[in-house]
């Protein structure tokens, strides 16, 4: 039965595929169906997992340049995009941005601060398990916004699953809520998640002129988000506090101390030097790739940490990812494939920026949901151009917000829409708590949905 | 007629289930029983640095263990020698490694009982033992009342 079954979806999808093929034969060029089709590769590849995004995304890379030099010699119409121009359509912004942000990450995630402010948290609340929420729940927004939101994660996670047990109740309780802050707390920033640092860059935009926009609404979303977890858990937070293991508590406490106070000292001050000159680099043209090498070289002067060690730190991994997946959409791009599909949503969209606005918030808020929302992004950000320059009022940027706030917030529908959300649900696994795809889904779902119409109704007034 | 009781574990309520009977089959023939905590592998997604897969590999091992010194207390009450081990990786590949590697003469393990689509889809880890082991399998059926908020 699961063979025929499976038979049948093969073949069903062979012919689908083929009848698409030819359709598309009749359409484009060979460059134009080559370069679908890579992208198309490294996008399944990525969201049905059969490979590491890495892989998938430096095959992509890689299949470019083959096309392009092997099968571009013996046929010039498969030229794609050659070394020289792969390397113009990396944003490099982009790349050493998050290289300096992991560096500094590395070494302040050492100083063991963050087990300490968690646990003050606990000590503040005295227990009371619905106000211990709010605050981790708010704390790892606000690390999602300055840091990485996987790192926040890799933080407050363990953490929070302690301090559940310490108090009695269950950790989904605080670690979904968590996971949803993280994609929240990540538009807030330029540097907070992967699509705000794409179009951010992309605009050449400063740390202050992007968070005057996106931290209102963000901020907004966050709101939202406390108030629905205050709903969806009232009965767990209602009958914890009861429960405090003093066993636990004095566990939790032997592990949070400040392991290196040196360190915090300097971590602290040359990140908030960092943090100014995000702001005021605006003002000279900064970019904000060099204002952050600028603070992790600063502190690695003043530190002089093992660098061996420290760029085991660093995740490489996200890097190459990165520069893979902007040579493979640069080749979709140059054979202007990007520009038709542009023109075809502006028809569909006429000249009326609230529909084009609307379709750029949803289109990637249920797609981010499912799929991986960078490539989404990087293949979204010329159809935003294109868009931009047709419509008019659209100079005002609300097509790039818009999919700002599409990507980062469906990202939180289903535990597959974005990497906080696995990483998280992979540390309950290891810690015996199994969070199941519906499970996520049931409060992942409310409160994208909710946060992607406060994000519709914010940019339609705003803008 | 046993000496070595395995009673695998994945770190849920549900699978714990099977210790009673573990205990019985090995306070019955004086065996020693093996817990032996079966952690999935990490999913290795972008934004993970070597250092951080370090740590998560170091706070997995201490759950484990504190996970597997909660459920040893019962057998160790009632006067059971326990083994610990904690093992990495797909759970019925490494239960059947691990019992073939540590002379096991018996396998106890909690079957959720799926059916139908879940089970099409899931498959089930005790199945998959019963075909590949070459010792006993105990199967326990899951009772359906516990709380494991799935």
């Amino acid at each position: 039965m699961k063979r025929v079954a499976l038979a049948g979806l093969i073949i069903a999808g062979g012919a689908g595929l083929a009848a698409g093929g030819w359709w598309l034969y009749t359409q484009m060029s060979a460059a134009c169906l080559i370069s679908i089709g890579i992208f198309l590769f490294v996008f399944a590849a990525i969201s049905l997992r059969w490979m590491h995004e890495t892989a998938a995304a430096l095959l992509g890379a890689v299949a470019v340049w083959l096309v392009h030099y092997v099968g571009g010699t013996f046929v010039p119409e498969l030229h794609l995009i050659g070394f020289e121009e792969a390397m113009n359509s990396v944003d490099w912004n982009v790349i050493f941005l998050i290289l300096g942000m992991m560096i500094f990450m590395a070494l302040f995630g050492e100083t063991g601060v963050f087990d300490w402010l968690a646990f003050r948290a606990y000590r503040w609340t005295r227990g009371n398990a619905w106000l211990l929420g709010l605050l981790l729940v708010s704390l790892t927004g606000l690390i999602s916004a300055f840091l990485n939101n996987v790192t926040a994660i890799l933080l407050m996670v363990p953490l929070s699953i302690q301090i559940a047990q310490t108090v009695g109740i269950h950790p989904f309780a605080y670690v979904i809520p968590e996971v949803l802050a993280s994609n929240i707390g990540g538009a807030t920033t330029i540097i907070g998640d992967p699509p705000s640092t794409i179009v951010g860059s992309h605009l050449r935009l400063g740390f202050g002129e992007y968070m005057v926009h996106m931290a209102p609404v963000a901020l907004l979303c966050m709101a939202i988000l406390l108030l629905l977890m205050t709903l969806l858990y009232r009965r767990d937070y209602s009958g914890a506090s009861a429960h405090v293991s003093p066993a636990l508590e004095r566990q939790m406490e032997a592990g949070a101390r400040i392991a290196d106070r040196s360190l915090l000292s300097k971590a602290l001050l040359v990140g908030l030097l960092t943090m100014l000159l995000f702001f005021v680099g605006d003002l000279v043209d900064l970019p904000p790739s060099v204002i952050a090498l600028t603070g992790a070289a600063a502190l690695i002067a003043w530190v002089r940490p093992d660098m061996h060690r420290m760029l085991r730190e660093v995740d490489w991994t996200t890097l190459v990812f990165f520069i893979g997946i902007f040579i493979v959409v640069g080749a979709l791009e140059a054979t202007g494939l990007i520009d038709r599909v542009a023109a075809a949503i502006g028809e569909l969209a006429g000249e009326r920026l609230d529909a084009a606005a609307v379709l750029m918030v949803w289109v990637p808020g249920v797609a981010s949901g499912f799929v991986d929302n960078i490539p989404f992004t990087v293949a979204a950000l010329p159809i935003a151009d294109f868009l931009t320059g047709s419509i008019p009022g659209a100079e005002n940027k609300v097509l790039y917000w818009a999919l700002i706030l599409g990507a980062d917030l469906g990202g939180n529908a289903t535990y597959l829409g974005s990497a906080p959300n696995i990483v998280a649900v992979g540390l309950l696994a290891q810690a015996g708590y199994r969070l199941s795809f519906g499970r996520f889904l049931r409060d992942g779902a409310l409160v994208t949905a909710a946060t992607l119409v406060i994000a519709t109704v914010w940019l339609l007034v705003r803008y | 007629m046993y000496q070595r009781i395995l009673l695998a574990l994945d770190g849920s309520p549900v699978a714990e289930q099977a210790l009673p009977y573990a205990v019985v089959q090995a306070e019955h023939f004086g065996a020693k029983l093996v817990l032996l905590r079966v952690v999935e592998p990490f999913p290795l997604v972008r934004g993970l640095s070597q250092g951080d897969l370090a740590r998560i590999q170091e706070q997995t091992q201490e759950w484990a263990r504190t996970y597997l010194e909660e459920v040893a207390k019962t057998p160790l009450e009632q006067g059971v020698p326990v083994q610990m081990a904690t093992v990495e990786g797909r759970a019925n590949e490494v239960i059947l490694q691990f019992a073939e590697a540590n002379q096991i003469d018996l396998i106890v393990i909690c079957t959720r009982g799926r059916s139908g689509l879940s089970r099409w889809l899931m498959g089930s880890v005790a199945d998959r033992v019963v075909r590949g082991a070459r010792v006993p399998v105990l199967l326990v059926r899951a009772q359906t009342t516990v709380q494991t908020e799935e």
